[in-house]
């Protein structure tokens, strides 16, 4: 059985997407914890950054971090199996380029973290975060943040869609030439407080009657298939992927 | 989806409307899941939606 697994979320409040300090000065408040694990094979992962900017450790090998491009994420998010594959590409074409490239599980037991690994064929850096300050700190859901060589996070996002490896790519471009993060690489239409619900009818999961959502003479109105209208004092509006 | 049908058992009669616009493909496993899961709260088929399209990611 498949999970549910959130897409997104729109309501009658605001969502916030996409994310990017690049703007700003970057500072130590979002430098993303140092984080001590293993990855889904057993190897001893370490991440830190101190005065000698980020750098990561597998094993006996240490190295610098240029750009670290972290996801976090559960096994059983369906949403999550087309980014890691999308990841793996980002992986092949940077990995000599001092850029690390990770899956973060924040939820979910090792097993299924490996079967996923496996399943997919993945073999960029998939570590166990169970429980960590980076998971608990950066995790949301299915999240996306990369950070530079001083560990500080410069773009964020939340969910996945095909085709944002360009923009990830993009920006870790720019962050290699010393360049400024773009916030708007991966946009996404969001409601912001003050935002009418669009109009829109959608079919029953099960058949039978569907439904119509509108804003009519300024409240939020629910109608079904016979016209019958209900407005209920706020809704909460729930995209899945189960 | 846990915390979305507590939500809607403890605050209907309060006027709060939870709905799910289910944006997997396969729907017979949408369904499947629905019924184990014991969801109450209306789902809806997302997929080919404008909502979907513009509003939907992951």
């Amino acid at each position: 059985m498949r999970s549910a697994t959130t897409v997104a979320a729109v309501g009658l409040l605001a969502i916030g997407v996409a994310t990017v300090a690049g703007a700003e000065e970057p500072s130590t408040a979002n430098r993303i914890p140092a984080f001590a694990g293993k990855t889904s094979g057993g190897e001893s992962f370490s991440l830190g950054s101190g005065g000698e900017g980020l750098r990561l450790r597998r094993g006996e090998r240490e190295s610098p971090v240029k750009a670290a491009l972290l996801h976090f994420f559960q096994p059983d998010c369906n949403a999550c199996f087309d980014e890691m594959k999308a990841l793996q590409e980002v992986h092949d074409g940077l990995a000599e380029k001092e850029v690390l490239v990770a899956s973060v599980a924040h939820r979910g037991d090792e097993v299924a973290v490996r079967a996923l690994v496996e399943r997919l064929g993945l073999t960029y850096p998939v570590v166990m975060g169970q429980g960590s300050e980076l998971a608990r700190r950066h995790s949301r859901g299915d999240a996306t943040v990369l950070a530079d060589a001083a560990g500080v996070v410069r773009y964020s996002q939340v969910g996945y869609r095909a085709g944002d490896a360009k923009g990830w790519n993009e920006n870790i471009r720019r962050l290699l030439a010393g360049e400024d993060v773009r916030a708007d690489v991966n946009p996404r239409a969001v409601l912001a407080v003050g935002d009418a619900f669009p109009n829109v009818r959608l079919p029953a999961l099960e058949g039978g009657e569907g439904i119509s959502l509108a804003v009519e003479e300024g409240r939020l109105t629910f109608r079904d298939a016979s016209g019958n209208a209900t407005h209920p004092r706020a809704a909460v509006g729930f995209f899945s992927r189960y | 989806m846990v915390h979305l049908q507590r939500f809607h058992e403890k605050y209907r009669k309060d006027g709060l409307r939870v709905f799910v616009i289910c944006m997997q493909d396969d729907l017979d496993a949408a369904r499947k899941t629905t019924k184990e899961r014991g969801w109450t709260f209306p789902v809806f088929d997302g997929i080919g939606s404008a909502l979907g399209a513009r509003f939907a990611f992951g």
